[in-house]
């Protein structure tokens, strides 16, 4: 080989992970996987927060369990994106991701990537929560009405382990 | 208005899509030592180094541990600051304030040696974001929208702000998009993520950069023309997207009064005279200035519907084409000081202010949807700023100190190579 | 040299797998104690000085941007240092700039990493080392730290048990302190030389544990110091200092880089004798032998004394100047938080607030603090008096 000749070293990182999510993070993902979404409600200022968030950051309050509230799985969309290009490099081999970046439950979630577009990232604000949940729309049909303002209802996915995806997207009402 | 610290030197690598020609710590070796030239200072003038780079990109842990001989950090006092170079500005600036140094150099280098999706990814929690598959252009197109929505607009203003700024950058020989852009053109161009078009998202990049900081009394020693800090405030806003008002960022507002209120700024549209931002987007420009003060909120449009954002106008916004015409990450902010010193010395050549400029702001940005800003009030000397000799040599008036000194000043300089295009 | 500043508290969680418990929760556990410990509140906090160690750890990038806020940092001036192994270290030096240069009067300082995130801290380790040369052995710290040790034992002529020794003293510390993760009740030689060796000259004795921890500490100004604590620990001296990474060039059993860092802490703390004048030091000793390295570094003793200092016990708890009261590094390592517990240890001892671990009438200590590509150093002193 040519010694001046410019080189590109390729290579990869994998690390497997397993995030803990604690009490609270915990609490919001076990609700979803029996379909209800979870808020919880600051003692101080009286803010629902949904998702849920460890603290109340403007008190900084650490929420305890008897703080969660259930909410209704509909809301109102506050402000959305359109993915329309596929932002991402091309889906690796699947277990070069798998072993790459693993997501909480590895063996449940072998194939962590982002949806493929179009898609809709949405900020929801769900009935009764002072914040606003992030999370998808898909479908064409759903994509074509939404709208600030569009009511969106929950789409609970079949199997659910306690994963964020248990709730598989929201459609517009 | 005391004047503790100046920016008294700098250097940048022309920013290019990818260089595989060279390796990061040449590239970072160059520009330290085209910086050090330039303000004639050696390597053991430098008491402090700071520097500014990211694990992710660089794929490396503890990414300064392959940098610090390259930067200049051996046998210093180091520090890494992991935000945007104009984080690690910061630090050196507090460093000086103190005493114990007098000089700090900035070095903060931003190579694409990873896909940027996986470094703005790998930004989410994994509870709540990471599912989602969220990343810089979706969660930026998102907080655009809300912007839109809150004020009714729609995507012209924006797309003017692409037009400026590119324009800008054709007269801007070291950063990489130099193609000028009409509005229909960016209106037309593919949609990313709605509203962000591929036009309005700024290029993948990479670059070094450094910067050197002096105290007071030296600086004037080092330059005739030092660039005083006169301001400098940062902010940081909650994380979790739904969480905050992604329309109007808290966090840039209070930086933006820190700095402001240690310069002794009310107005800032009328007591500074251009501003050098750090807009990863279109969009953000607009958010950006009305942050900054320089319009009333959801008026930002009006800067560049009526020019006075242009380089011509009565306020220019990145006049050397932004963050729009080359983004390196953990760069992008530091070479908006860069410009910002340029343009009060009189040195930004084909893009220089013609009007009379005494003060600028310099701004810059990390994490999603402006979480995390810094604001720096930049100001020169009330006279003109004096012609500049070119490679002058202070070492007479810089107290040399120890074996390092000596060892530095005998060392060859590094053979300059331009770092050019792939 | 800018304005005197003082630690006035300090927050520690206990060094475990905190499997029950986000990372957010974690830090907040620091702060909210370190809070506790001087009676303020998060209103009183005016900027965060925030360190974690490699993102490959938790494999979140700018954790900052999310942890912040739980460390009471929203809507307040917030950075992130990021250090490696030092960054507990950097972190606290960080928080005591933001005072010194007269910016803030109450600043807290904050660092943490949780490492049994991930299958195995050595992955993200590995890639310390140049992706070009040197990450195909894919070392990890151990191995690395082999080759110092055996430099160290055969340039000065010290045998393997000497490490040991030194493991077996700081576990036995450790026993009086309630956040060491290793407490083996009547650890002795025997128990750590029939440990199995993991790569010579290290035995499983000879390591740290990994640990899920945080550490907060809070940096107030002179004039705000005496409303808020009559037992401050002033910052007397700080320094971090780094030496290359180009190993060919460097003798690992003499940490020059180390030496630096002390000269100019002592320098600005009036130090001549560091030896008689300290009371304590907290050094991170990820590994035994390390231990006696930093003892020369530190300038407790020449190039290659440390051994015979160590023999001459001076650095035990009934010695004159008794090294790591809390077990030091080598039973509680999460890496993000250890240098600031060396601080966090060190400022605690004078002010005397240590509690078991407590050396009687310490009035001047230093923490330090090592990381990268074992080649940066932090030092701070701390004494009970300006």
């Amino acid at each position: 080989m040519d010694s001046n000749q410019y080189r590109v070293l390729e290579g990869n990182i994998s690390v497997p992970y397993r995030w803990t999510p604690g009490d609270i993070y915990g609490r919001f993902l076990g609700g979803l996987k029996e379909k209800k979404i979870l808020g919880f409600r600051c003692p101080e200022c009286k803010k629902v927060y949904a998702p849920a968030t460890d603290i109340c950051t403007a008190c900084y309050y650490g929420f305890k369990p008897e703080d969660q509230v259930e909410l209704p799985d509909a809301g109102v969309v506050k402000s959305f994106t359109v993915v329309r290009a596929n932002l991402w490099p091309p889906k690796p081999d699947p277990e070069v991701v798998a072993k790459a970046i693993a997501p909480t439950k590895l063996e449940d979630h072998p194939l962590l990537w982002p949806p493929a577009p179009p898609y809709a990232l949405v900020s929801v604000k769900i009935e009764g929560a002072d914040t606003e949940f992030i999370h998808m729309v898909k479908g064409e049909r759903n994509l074509g009405k939404l709208k600030v303002g569009s009511k969106v209802k929950a789409v609970w996915a079949e199997q659910r382990e306690g994963y964020l995806l248990d709730l598989d997207h929201f459609e517009v009402a | 208005m005391e004047r503790k610290a100046a920016i008294v030197g700098w250097a940048q690598s022309p920013i290019v899509e990818r260089d595989e020609r060279i390796h990061k710590t040449e590239m970072i070796g160059r520009t330290v030592q085209a910086a050090l030239d330039k303000s004639g200072l050696s390597i053991g003038d430098i008491d402090t180094v700071i520097s500014a780079s990211c694990d992710t990109m660089d794929g490396a842990s503890i990414s300064n541990v392959f940098v610090v001989e390259s930067m200049g950090g051996f046998m210093k006092e180091e520090s890494k600051v992991e935000e945007d170079g104009a984080y690690a500005a910061l630090y050196a600036y507090l460093r000086l304030l103190t005493g114990h140094h007098k000089t700090a150099l900035i070095v903060a280098h931003g190579r694409v040696d990873t896909p940027p999706q996986f470094y703005s990814w790998m930004m989410t929690d994994p509870f709540l974001l990471r599912p989602l598959g969220v990343e810089m252009v979706s969660a930026f197109a998102l907080q655009a929208n809300s912007y839109l929505s809150r004020y009714n607009l729609d995507e012209r203003p924006a797309a003017k702000v692409v037009v400026k700024n590119r324009a800008n950058g054709v007269r801007n020989p070291n950063t990489q998009v130099r193609i000028p852009i009409s509005e229909a053109e960016v209106l037309k161009s593919p949609v990313l993520a709605s509203p962000i078009k591929l036009a309005d998202a700024s290029p993948r990049s990479e670059a070094a950069c450094a910067l050197i900081l002096a105290n007071g009394d030296l600086a004037r020693k080092i330059t005739p023309n030092p660039v005083w800090i006169e301001g400098v405030g940062y902010n940081h806003d909650l994380y979790y997207l739904g969480h905050r008002d992604l329309a109007r960022p808290e966090s840039l507002a209070r930086a933006a009064r820190m700095a402001y209120a240690q310069a002794g700024i009310r107005n800032p549209r009328k007591e500074t005279d251009f501003a050098e931002v750090y807009e990863p987007f279109s969009f953000s420009e607009l958010m950006i200035c009305e942050g900054l003060g320089l319009a009333e909120a959801g008026e930002g449009r009006k800067l560049v519907e009526k020019g006075i954002a242009n380089l011509d106008g009565a306020y220019p916004v990145n006049a050397s084409g932004g963050a729009l015409c080359g983004n390196p990450i953990f760069v992008a902010g530091l070479l908006r000081m860069v410009e910002a010193a340029r343009q009060l010395t009189g040195q930004a050549g084909e893009y220089q202010i013609k009007k009379d400029i005494r003060r600028g702001l310099v701004h810059a940005t990390s994490g999603f949807c402006l979480q995390s800003n810094i604001v720096y009030v930049l100001g020169r000397d009330e006279a003109k700023p004096k012609p500049v000799q070119a490679r002058k040599q202070v070492k007479d008036k810089v107290k040399k100190t120890g074996k390092a000194a000596k060892k530095a000043a005998s060392r060859k300089p590094v053979r300059k190579k331009k770092a050019g295009r792939k | 040299m800018g304005r005197r500043v003082a630690v006035v508290g300090v927050g520690m969680t206990e060094n475990k797998s905190h499997w029950d418990c986000s990372m957010p929760a974690l830090y907040r556990l620091a702060v909210t104690r370190a809070l506790a410990d001087c009676g303020l509140t998060h209103k009183d906090i005016q900027a965060v000085s925030f360190g974690q160690s490699p993102e490959y750890f938790e494999g979140i990038n700018h954790p900052e941007k999310w942890l912040a806020e739980a460390c009471g940092g929203y809507l307040k001036p917030v950075f992130r240092i990021h250090t490696g192994g030092t960054v507990g270290g950097s972190a606290a030096i960080g928080g005591y700039y933001l005072v010194a240069s007269g910016m803030f009067d109450v600043v807290l300082a904050v660092s943490g990493n949780k490492l049994n995130e991930t299958a195995s801290a050595q992955i993200g380790l590995g890639t310390v080392y140049d992706p070009i040369i040197g990450r195909q052995f894919n070392t990890g710290a151990p191995s690395a730290v082999a080759l110092q040790s055996l430099r160290y034992m055969s340039k000065y002529g010290y045998n393997e048990d000497y490490g040991i020794r030194a493991a077996v003293q700081n576990r036995q510390n450790a026993m009086n302190n309630p956040y060491a993760q290793l407490k083996i009740p009547g650890y002795n030689f025997e128990m750590a030389k029939s440990t199995p060796m993991l790569c010579y000259p290290l035995r499983l004795a000879d390591m740290c544990p990994t640990s899920d921890a945080a550490c907060a500490m809070i940096f107030v100004a002179e004039d705000r110091v005496r409303k808020i604590t009559d037992r401050p620990a002033w910052v007397r001296g700080t320094a971090a200092t780094a030496a290359g990474v180009y190993y060919a060039d460097r003798d690992w059993a003499v940490p020059i880089e180390l030496r630096k860092a002390a000269e100019i802490a002592y320098k600005q703390a009036g130090i001549k004798d560091p030896l008689k004048e300290l009371d304590v030091v907290e050094l991170y000793n990820a590994f035994s032998w390390q231990e006696l390295v930093w003892y020369e570094g530190i300038g407790l003793c020449d190039w290659g004394e440390g051994g015979k200092l160590f023999d001459k016990g001076i650095t035990a708890m009934t010695g004159s100047l008794p090294s790591n009261p809390s077990g030091g590094t080598l039973c509680a390592n999460s890496i993000g938080a250890a240098a600031m517990f060396r601080k966090a240890e060190a400022a605690l001892q004078v002010m005397g607030k240590a509690g078991a671990r407590q050396v009687q009438g310490a009035k001047l200590s230093l923490g330090h603090g090592w990381g990268g590509a074992i080649q940066f150093h932090t030092i701070m002193v701390f004494g009970s008096e300006k």
